[in-house]
Parts: structure tokens; C-alpha cells; sequence
């Protein structure tokens, strides 16, 4: 499992390339919406507010606008990620270097441990956050969908505004939620930081111990050779 | 004096990284209330809505929904600002660490080959002001949107079609309105702004380590030149 976990964390490039990758689409699919919106925006009100055509369009519109944030964050997510796996990365390979050095494999810091654990949660918490974005947008096409005025004069009770309910509410969470992905990255982040840290103090602490052993087989070289 | 109490502060990131997290999950759990006042809002008639009176159950949903979305942002990116200083600090522990390792190091050298300590990079100097700075700049966000919040609730506390939409030019509610859209964006941008000098103090951390990194391979390879001339 460790293994596994190691060899994974060798694949942050690969990680930070394919989050990139997301918000590169993100931003095309903004642009296809925004170009969308322009044109939707650029006929009158009254005709946008009855029109059953327009209102395809602005389905497609008020939906992208749910779900894109969400596949946005899903990249800047996995680039976060992949820093932390570098950072760990990073840990692995001055603990080796320990290792080497004392001779013997030094404790592992319980932040290497956390690093996985946060980071794992974070992207976790993020595609939970993409996940629900999409069925949203679903929820978000179907009553746009329907021309303005008709929502306008839906009652209370009616689908229209269950749905339209449901879009507003998870909208304002799922905003805070993706916020909590990132939070639980950045503690990952700092975990990766504390495990670099660890490796560094216990590099400062094994100097003297190595500077002396090294000292040792110095002045014992010359008496074996003398022998 | 004051690189003491730098040092002694940088050392407690990890109680940053926390109080950062918690304010994230505490402005999460104010968004589910928000997400209940719009759920109540949005499940009446367009007509009831607009026609409700100040202080029924709707205006009162409306009231919760705007000045909740009001201060909120600011609180959660407080968060998220005390957690990236909490990143910088890390990174300034870890460049004063190699700095201590390399000065252990070079101690057991020669002393005609012991080039010392370099004198602290400038970057190293100006990143824990930045830290501050970004700090300084979201709680002055999050103070603003704090004081503006009773602006917020009291204008969405009226009607929406028999006051705030009946509201004549110069009055007090228009007044309100102006000034609740004037501070929006502005204060949108002071937290984008703190985010900013947060980000600029990571990249500032980052080149100290990355300069320590560089003296001392510099100094190794003079060593070595060294021993072996």
C-alpha cells in the first residue's frame, strides 16, 4: 500500500498537467456561454421573456453557468493535489537520504501519513462538489427551459418552483463546499511542508552523530593500513 | 527582537492552518443557511415573492439569504487567507532550517574553507510583511462587510413591490441600494487583493529557500575545489 502510495506520488506532473488541462476547458466552455449569453441578451426582453426558443437557450446557459465552477475547481483541485504529491515526493526523498546516512530508517512523521489523508478528502470533497453541480444542472435546464413568463407566474407547489428552489439553495452551498475542498488541500499542503520540515530537523540532528562516525573510520583507516 | 517573535510565530503554522480550516467549515455551515432561506424564498410564487409584507416569513427568508451572502465570502476567504500565511510560514521554517543545517554543516569545515553565513536575503525580510499585509487586507474586508451588513438586512427588509420598487429618487432606500452595489464589487476586489499579497509572500518563500538551496551547493563545490587542489 505504502508502495502504491509512493509510485503514485511520482505522478504529480502528470497530475498538474491534467488539471491544467480542466481549467483550459473550463475556460473554453466559459467562452462558448459567454458568447451564448451575448447573443441571448441581444434580443428584447419582451421576446426573450416569451419565447420558447430562447428559452432553450438560456437553459443551456443558466445550466453551464451551475456546473462549470464546479469543473473548474475539479482542475485547480487536482493541481493543488499534485503540489502536495510533489511536496511528498520531496519528504520521501530526504527520508531515503536519512536512511542511507543513519543506516537504519528513521520514524515516519504522522504528517506524511495526514498529507495523503487531506489531500485524498480534498479531491474527495470536490468531485462530490462536481457531481452534485451536475445534477443540478439538470435540475437548472429543465426550468429554463420554460420561457421566463411562465415561471414567472408558476404557483407555489408547481415543479417550476421546486426546481427553481432547489437550484438556489444548492447553489449557495455548493459554493461554500468547494471552499472546503480546497481548505482540506491546503491543509495537505502544509501536511507535505511539516513533512519536509520533519526530515530537514532530523537531518540537523544526525549530523553530529554521522560527522563522528565518518571521523571514527577516518583515524581507524590509516592504523588498519599501518598494521 | 522582532526575528524572535517572527521565529516564535512562524513555528506555530500549524495552529494557523487550523484556525484557517475551521472558519472555512464555519462560513460552510452559514451557507447552508443560506441555501435554506433561498429554498423557502424560491418555493413561493413569483407574485408572493414580490408582495410580501416587512417582517413576514418571506421577507425574512429574503433578508437571511442577501445579508448572509453578504459577509460570508469575506469571512471564508479570511479563512483561506490565514491558511496560505500558515503555507508561508512552513516555507520560511524550512528555508531557516536549511540555513541552520548548512551553518552546522560548514562549522565542522576548516575555517580557512568556511565561507559563514550569508547575510538574510532581502525576499526573507519582506515576505512575513506581506504575510501581514494580506492578513490586514481581508479582516479590513471582512470588518467592512461586517459594518455593512445592517445597511443590507434593513434595505431588503421592506416589500419588494410595494416599497422597494415604488422607491422615489433620493430616497432612503435608493440611497441604500447605491451604496449596497458601490461596495460590492469593491470589496469583492480587497479580497482578491489580500489573496494576492498571500500569494506574492509564498513566491517570496519560495525564492529564500530556493536561494538557500543555492549558497549552499555554491559553498560545496568550493569545499570540494578546495580539498582537492
Amino acid at each position: 500500500m505504502e508502495k502504491m502510495m509512493q509510485n503514485m506520488m511520482k505522478h504529480y506532473p502528470m497530475m498538474i498537467g491534467m488539471g491544467f488541462m480542466l481549467v483550459v476547458i473550463a475556460l473554453i466552455v466559459g467562452a462558448f456561454n459567454a458568447a451564448n449569453a451575448a447573443a441571448y441578451y441581444a434580443v428584447d426582453k419582451a421576446v426573450r421573456d416569451a419565447s420558447l426558443e430562447l428559452a432553450q437557450v438560456r437553459s443551456g446557459i443558466e445550466s453551464t453557468v451551475v456546473w462549470l465552477p464546479y469543473f473548474k475547481f475539479l482542475g485547480v483541485g487536482m493541481i493543488l493535489a499534485g503540489i502536495t504529491m510533489a511536496l511528498g515526493v520531496i519528504a520521501t526523498g530526504l527520508q531515503k537520504m536519512a536512511t542511507e546516512v543513519l543506516g537504519k530508517a528513521p520514524p515516519k512523521p504522522r504528517s506524511a501519513m495526514l498529507m495523503r489523508a487531506w489531500m485524498m478528502l480534498g479531491m474527495l470533497v470536490i468531485l462530490v462538489g462536481f457531481i452534485v453541480s451536475l445534477g443540478v444542472a439538470g435540475t437548472a435546464s429543465s426550468v429554463f427551459s420554460n420561457p421566463i413568463i411562465a415561471i414567472d407566474a408558476a404557483e407555489s407547489g408547481s415543479a417550476i418552483l421546486a426546481g427553481l428552489g432547489s437550484v438556489h439553495a444548492a447553489a449557495s452551498w455548493l459554493e461554500a463546499f468547494k471552499f472546503v475542498g480546497v481548505g482540506f488541500l491546503f491543509m495537505g499542503i502544509i501536511n507535505g511542508l511539516a513533512s519536509i520540515l520533519y526530515a530537514l530537523n532530523l537531518q540537523r540532528q544526525a549530523l553530529p552523530q554521522v560527522v563522528q562516525k565518518q571521523g571514527a573510520a577516518r583515524s581507524t583507516a590509516p592504523a588498519m593500513a599501518g598494521d | 527582537m522582532m526575528e524572535k517573535m517572527q521565529q516564535t510565530m512562524m513555528k506555530r503554522y500549524g495552529m494557523f492552518a487550523w484556525i484557517g480550516l475551521l472558519i472555512v467549515l464555519i462560513a460552510f455551515l452559514f451557507s447552508l443557511q443560506v441555501a435554506s432561506a433561498n429554498g423557502d424564498f424560491f418555493s413561493a410564487s413569483k407574485a408572493a415573492r414580490e408582495g410580501a409584507a416587512a417582517g413576514s416569513a418571506l421577507v425574512g427568508a429574503n433578508v437571511t439569504r442577501h445579508a448572509l451572502a453578504w459577509w460570508v465570502p469575506a469571512f471564508k476567504f479570511a479563512g483561506l487567507g490565514i491558511m496560505l500565511g500558515a503555507i508561508t510560514m512552513a516555507l520560511g521554517l524550512i528555508a531557516t532550517t536549511l540555513r541552520s543545517l548548512g551553518g552546522d554543516l560548514m562549522a565542522k569545515w576548516p575555517a580557512e574553507l568556511n565561507p559563514g553565513l550569508p547575510e538574510k536575503p532581502r525576499a526573507a525580510r519582506i515576505f512575513p510583511v506581506l504575510i501581514m499585509a494580506g492578513w490586514m487586507v481581508l479582516i479590513l474586508g471582512l470588518v467592512i462587510a461586517w459594518a455593512t451588513t445592517g445597511l443590507v438586512a434593513g434595505y431588503w427588509d421592506h416589500s419588494i413591490a410595494s416599497e422597494l420598487n415604488q422607491a422615489a429618487t433620493g430616497s432612503a432606500l435608493l440611497q441604500a441600494l447605491g451604496t449596497i452595489q458601490a461596495t460590492g464589487p469593491w470589496l469583492a476586489v480587497l479580497r482578491f487583493l489580500g489573496m494576492g499579497l498571500l500569494f506574492t509572500a509564498i513566491t517570496l518563500a519560495l525564492t529564500v529557500v530556493v536561494r538557500t538551496l543555492q549558497h549552499q551547493e555554491r559553498s560545496l563545490k568550493r569545499f570540494i575545489q578546495a580539498r582537492s587542489a
